[in-house]
């Protein structure tokens, strides 16, 4: 049985690894930033976003990246302001963005069928225009971090040293920060609003059980959020389960078994250091 | 203010709201030379670092840096060697000592430049500086604290600076290690002619080798030859007991008795 015959199934499976291997690579500087509540803020305020074009009849696409831009742009100027914590500051918008979207909901009087499917993922749904999106964001993601490769390393390990060295730094903050923004747009489509952050945090953090380099830990969550999406696709399909479940129990089974490897090889260089000691 | 000192700071003072966290503090660092810098935590010693280093910007007073203010440095910048407390690196992060060493150039190279076969050769002689490039490859956090100080020290090396800023240079590491940091940095500072300020709780390092020891707690208590700095001055500025012992005829060591 070969489900990728059909042409909803191509687009869904070309769309879910597009959206991996964006997210992948950002996930990288979010995790190792400790931004990862950042991700998982950003996307519930999109919803707001997804219930007001769903409300009003507007572009769900450019309503919800307006909306997910701003709350960027919100946390991070709370941030950096310091009168809020920024992970309160996350709280405060993460509900309300959610607040927003149950009213924007109500106020439509009408049945919304697709809020389920904004809410935990319709990948079957995507378009070609979504697709076109979808690459258009996974190309600028790639090109921001082959461009400032080395200004983004040097920020993520030490900010502070960054700026003595005279990175510019808040200009960096922001950009990762809009970069989230955006990846959390396109992210919606495959696993819906609730599971976003697992796109934009699984993938590093899998991959940093597994290797100390950074370059590799790219590669590693590269690979592990492509097999993930395809993964999670095939059984979505086989099982009739909505996708955005079966993609992040595949990436969950992903840390699990890096998890279990970087046990054993502990316990084996325990073992070897023991002997030598 | 003369051209020829690489930092003259004027009644510097900076208050946070109503706290000052630095209260008229003039000082001058000649080239070649070595200030010391000592006074008990919360006294304003790294605060006044991070003014010369032009991360605060909104003091009150007169602070030039190889003659410009702090914050319009320009490519001046690069003639500045920072080693910061280096607690808050998270020990984990996939960085190599290489990767590490080789951050300190990033900023001098640009926007858009990827670094090239010079660019690592010059990181693996800043290693080989401080006695670390058998470590190139390992895991910055996998490294000694002694070892992750040493790192350090080469990331600030690795541009040629003319200043060395040390913000706690042997905090946390082991006698053994702190001795050698020692004595690597003196020999750093001859063979490079580098000019030096140590923020240091080690007033060992300070008092034999430093040109001018500031005493810090707010306020400037002390800013003369180390061998002129005595019980009284120290006790001043820590408001506190200090207790000196003496190795030779230099003091060693002090050991703070709260009151």
């Amino acid at each position: 049985m070969n489900p990728f015959h059909s042409g909803f199934m191509q687009r869904a499976l070309l769309a879910g690894i597009l959206v991996g291997a964006s997210c992948s690579i950002l996930s990288n500087y979010i995790v190792l930033k400790n931004m990862s509540f950042i991700g998982h803020g950003i996307s519930h305020v999109a919803f707001g976003g997804v219930a007001l074009a769903l409300l009003l009849g507007w572009n769900v696409n450019i309503t919800t990246l307006a909306f997910s831009l701003l709350a960027a742009l919100a946390i991070g100027l709370v941030s950096q302001r310091g009168r809020v914590s920024e992970d309160s500051a996350i709280g405060i918008f993460l509900v309300t963005g959610m607040a927003l979207g149950v009213l924007f909901i109500s106020l439509k009087k009408t049945y919304t069928p697709d809020v389920m499917g904004y809410l935990f993922g319709n990948i079957l749904a995507v378009s070609w225009g979504d697709i076109l999106m979808i690459a258009v964001t996974g190309f600028v993601v790639l090109g921001c971090v082959f461009l400032f490769f080395k200004e983004l390393f040097y920020f993520t390990f030490d900010e502070e040293m960054a700026r003595v060295s005279g990175i510019a730094v808040t200009f960096f903050h922001f950009v990762l920060l809009a970069l989230i923004a955006v990846n959390v747009v396109i992210a919606i489509k495959v696993v819906g609003v609730i599971l976003v952050s697992a796109l934009l945090i699984i993938p590093a953090v899998t991959a940093h059980q597994i290797t100390g380099n950074f370059r590799w830990m790219i590669a590693v969550a590269l690979g592990v959020g492509m097999i993930s999406n395809f993964v999670g696709l095939y059984l979505s399909y086989l099982l009739d389960i909505p996708s955005g479940s079966t993609i992040v129990l595949s990436l969950f089974c992903c840390f699990l078994i890096a998890l279990a490897l970087r046990v054993i090889r502990e316990k084996r260089g325990g073992t070897v250091s023991k002997k030598k000691g | 203010m003369t051209k020829e000192n690489v930092i003259e700071i004027k009644n510097l003072s900076y208050r946070v709201e109503d706290r000052y966290i630095l209260e008229d503090i003039t000082l001058e660092v000649t080239p070649g030379s070595l200030l010391g810098i000592i006074g008990p935590n919360g006294g304003g010693k790294t605060t006044l670092l991070k003014i010369i280093l032009g991360l605060i910007t909104h003091y009150q007073g007169e602070v030039r840096v190889f003659g410009h203010r702090p914050d319009q440095l320009g490519e001046d910048r690069h003639r500045i060697g920072y080693v910061p407390q280096h607690s808050h690196i998270e020990q984990n992060f996939p960085a190599s000592a290489l990767d590490v060493v080789m951050m300190g150039l990033y900023g001098k190279m640009g926007l858009g430049r990827f670094p090239r076969r010079k660019d690592y050769a010059k990181a693996r002689e800043a290693l080989a500086l401080v006695d670390m490039e058998e470590a190139a490859n390992k895991q910055i956090g996998k490294l000694s604290g002694g070892q992750q100080q040493r790192v350090f020290i080469a990331r600030a090396l690795v541009n040629d600076p003319d200043l060395l800023i040390l913000d706690e240079p042997t905090l946390g590491v082991d006698a053994k290690a702190m001795s050698s940091i020692n004595d690597t940095l003196l020999e750093l500072k001859e063979s490079m002619g580098l000019t030096m300020i140590i923020v240091s709780h080690d007033i060992g390092i300070i008092s034999i080798s430093a040109d001018s020891l500031a005493c810090m707690n707010r306020k400037l208590y002390f800013h003369q030859r180390p061998e002129e700095l005595d019980r009284k001055t120290l006790e001043e500025a820590y408001a506190c007991e200090v207790e000196m012992l003496f190795h030779g005829e230099l003091p060693h060591r002090v050991v703070e008795r709260h009151r």
